[in-house]
């Protein structure tokens, strides 16, 4: 709806229409929102054959036919939701409750944000940093859920034969990170505890896909990344972990969904939480079983994948420390200008739906 | 605007040119502040310019813009040079025109941002790739309007000019050439305005500054606001260019 409106303001703008015709329209009534989700429901179900038609009504429930949108990536940061796709916990979860979800992949973080902002998807899952800027750009959104935790599953990487030894060494060398992900917070608190700040490295902006390559190829002096890269780069000779977060970032990962949305739907939520808790319980009760199972997911090997589960802390529960952890997040962010409004850590994480789930 | 009116006629004239832009603005306005369109997805245009206010005072502002004006001139004149170059070459002849063509036509669909990937592998995340994105895509708009114009000279004066014996060269200099260069000028203006589009894709490349940078940094960082600077920025700049090339092109008709 919020589309046509926009897409007819569009053709107004391009002189085909008339000035008047889009007026101060509201958001979309509740009506409204329901017409649409029940016309993405069938088309959920005219595209996938799934099981979700027979015997759907197993609880009078009102989440009868609404449908969770998830904005989904791939990445062993996130190996419980994942596994909780590829086992059919999802399948299990929605049916359970009688509703139903589209899952679509995106490649990173800001991807997700933009899809959400764009009220194509009600959730998503991210590293801290991403989460917090799309909370400070003004999208209304909350923490709802932990993914995973590891200290170990970010790193600053040189390459194998780099005589680079100290964080002090980076000292006006090229080091290349994502900009705008939790990697740059690595890094800056890498960078201050040996006293250095930004301005004393060359900064590239560069995505996980393209720095290893880089490093490879001695374009820049370090990267700064994360699991599977940390271990496919260490195991095959090309890179060194100088520096690794432990006691230096937690490196939260969470699920985050749009408040209105998750105000009206808890059950939905809560569906989604339990399933990704039993990814969890499942890759620690299975680890050799959910490295097979995800490996390809990944493109790594068996191996490398059991070596990846040992660098995370796979739980949907946020702790105090965790809350303190975001918040110091996003207290950096603000302080270093890489978010332009402050985002209160309390109001932004909201651990309602994880008692709800029994967590 | 060229034709000759009176000074009241003048001022309709150009308030009919702004007239558009500024019912744009207007409208944008509206919108934002009347209909439902979140500020995260729309930003008003007072946002926009506070952006670039801010910018301005920090001068990140200009230094985009510089470093990726520069750019595209160094892409833009490596690739005018190849162009001419190869493009005389083959409009004079048919055997190497015949001996390259399938290969150039093969190439010339290719668009710039799908050499992204090779041209990281290639060149590195460095000034290179970047350069090579910008030249491809003004290469070959050079070359194509150069072989056309060279075509499209009038065979009699070849003829002629043959009867009488004139050498080869001096046949180039003062014939071919100056007849085909309308269309020669007419492929660099479309080359550097493609040059221009192709900075925004090579900016994409681990750039650290840049109105493309600028614009992909927005994307990360969820500023809807970054982002439509950038692109008006990119607008403005490209019309500024193919204004100033117009000009130039002009004055060279004149005089040969």
């Amino acid at each position: 709806m919020k589309k046509r409106i926009f897409g007819m303001a569009l053709a107004v703008v391009l002189g085909l229409g008339a000035l008047t015709a889009c007026g101060g329209k509201e958001a979309p009534t509740e009506a409204e929102k329901t017409d649409q989700t029940i016309e993405e429901k069938q088309t959920e179900e005219a595209t996938e054959a799934n099981d979700s038609t027979d015997s759907e009504a197993k609880e009078a429930d009102t989440s009868e036919g609404k449908v969770l949108r998830v904005a989904a990536q791939s990445y062993p940061l996130y190996s419980p939701i994942n596994a909780a796709y590829e086992l059919g916990y999802f399948d299990e979860e929605f049916k359970n409750i009688g509703a139903t979800f589209t899952w679509t992949g995106f490649a990173s973080g800001p991807l997700v944000n933009e899809a959400v902002a764009a009220g194509e998807a009600d959730v998503g899952f991210m590293a801290d940093l991403p989460a917090i800027i799309a909370r400070s750009s003004g999208q209304d959104i909350q923490v709802v859920s932990g993914v995973s935790t590891g200290e170990r599953s970010l790193a600053v990487l040189v390459g194998a034969d780099s005589d680079i030894a100290d964080i002090k060494d980076l000292k006006g060398k090229k080091v290349a990170y994502a900009f705008g992900s939790y990697a740059q917070h690595l890094l800056a608190l890498v960078l201050d505890q040996a006293g250095l700040t930004f301005d004393d490295v060359e900064s590239v902006n560069l995505g996980a896909a393209d720095s290893p390559q880089a490093l490879a190829n001695k374009d820049v002096d370090a990267i700064v990344i994360w699991e599977q890269f940390i271990t496919k780069l260490t195991n095959d000779g090309t890179a060194k972990v100088l520096i690794d977060g432990t006691g230096i970032k937690k490196s939260n990962m969470v699920l985050y969904a749009v408040k209105e949305f998750a105000a009206a739907n808890p059950e939905l939520i809560e569906a989604f939480i339990k399933a990704t808790n039993r990814g969890a319980e499942y890759i620690k009760s299975n680890p050799k079983e959910a490295a097979a199972l995800l490996a390809p997911v990944y493109n790594v090997t068996e191996e490398e994948m059991e070596k990846i589960f040992g660098n995370f802390n796979f739980s949907v529960a946020l702790s105090d420390d965790d809350i303190a952890e975001i918040t110091k997040v996003a207290d950096y962010a603000h302080e270093a200008g890489i978010i332009a409004n402050p985002v209160n850590g309390d109001e932004f994480i909201n651990t309602d739906y994880l008692k709800e789930a029994g967590f | 605007m060229r034709a000759k009116k009176s000074v009241p006629g003048q001022i309709g004239w150009w308030a009919l040119y702004f007239a558009f832009p500024v019912l744009v603005v207007l409208l944008w306005e509206y919108i934002c502040h009347f209909g439902s369109v979140k500020i995260y997805n729309m930003p008003a245009p007072e946002i926009i310019l506070k952006d670039a206010f801010e910018k301005i005072q920090d001068g990140i502002l200009l230094k985009h813009i510089s470093v990726s004006f520069l750019r595209v001139l160094e892409g833009f004149l490596i690739a005018a040079v190849a162009a001419l170059i190869l493009g005389v070459l083959i409009g004079l002849n048919k055997y190497f025109e015949r001996f390259t063509e399938l290969v150039l036509q093969i190439l010339k669909p290719i668009p710039p941002i799908a050499w992204i990937p090779l041209a990281i592998l290639w060149f590195g995340i460095g000034e290179s790739s970047k350069l090579y994105i910008i030249f491809y895509g003004a290469f070959f708009p050079i070359l194509l309007n150069t072989v056309d114009g060279i075509h499209n000279v009038d065979k009699r004066y070849l003829e002629l000019a043959r009867v009488y014996e004139v050498d080869k060269w001096r046949l180039t200099w003062k014939m071919i050439l100056p007849g085909a260069l309308p269309s020669i000028l007419t492929g660099i203006r479309v080359g550097l305005g493609n040059a221009w589009v192709c900075v925004v894709a090579a900016e994409m490349i681990a750039a650290t500054k840049g109105v493309g940078y600028m614009l992909s940094n927005g994307r990360s960082m969820s500023r809807a606001d970054d982002v439509i600077l950038a692109m008006l920025l990119i607008g403005i700049v490209g019309k500024i260019m193919d204004d100033i090339l117009k000009v130039i092109s002009k004055r060279i008709m004149k005089w040969s």
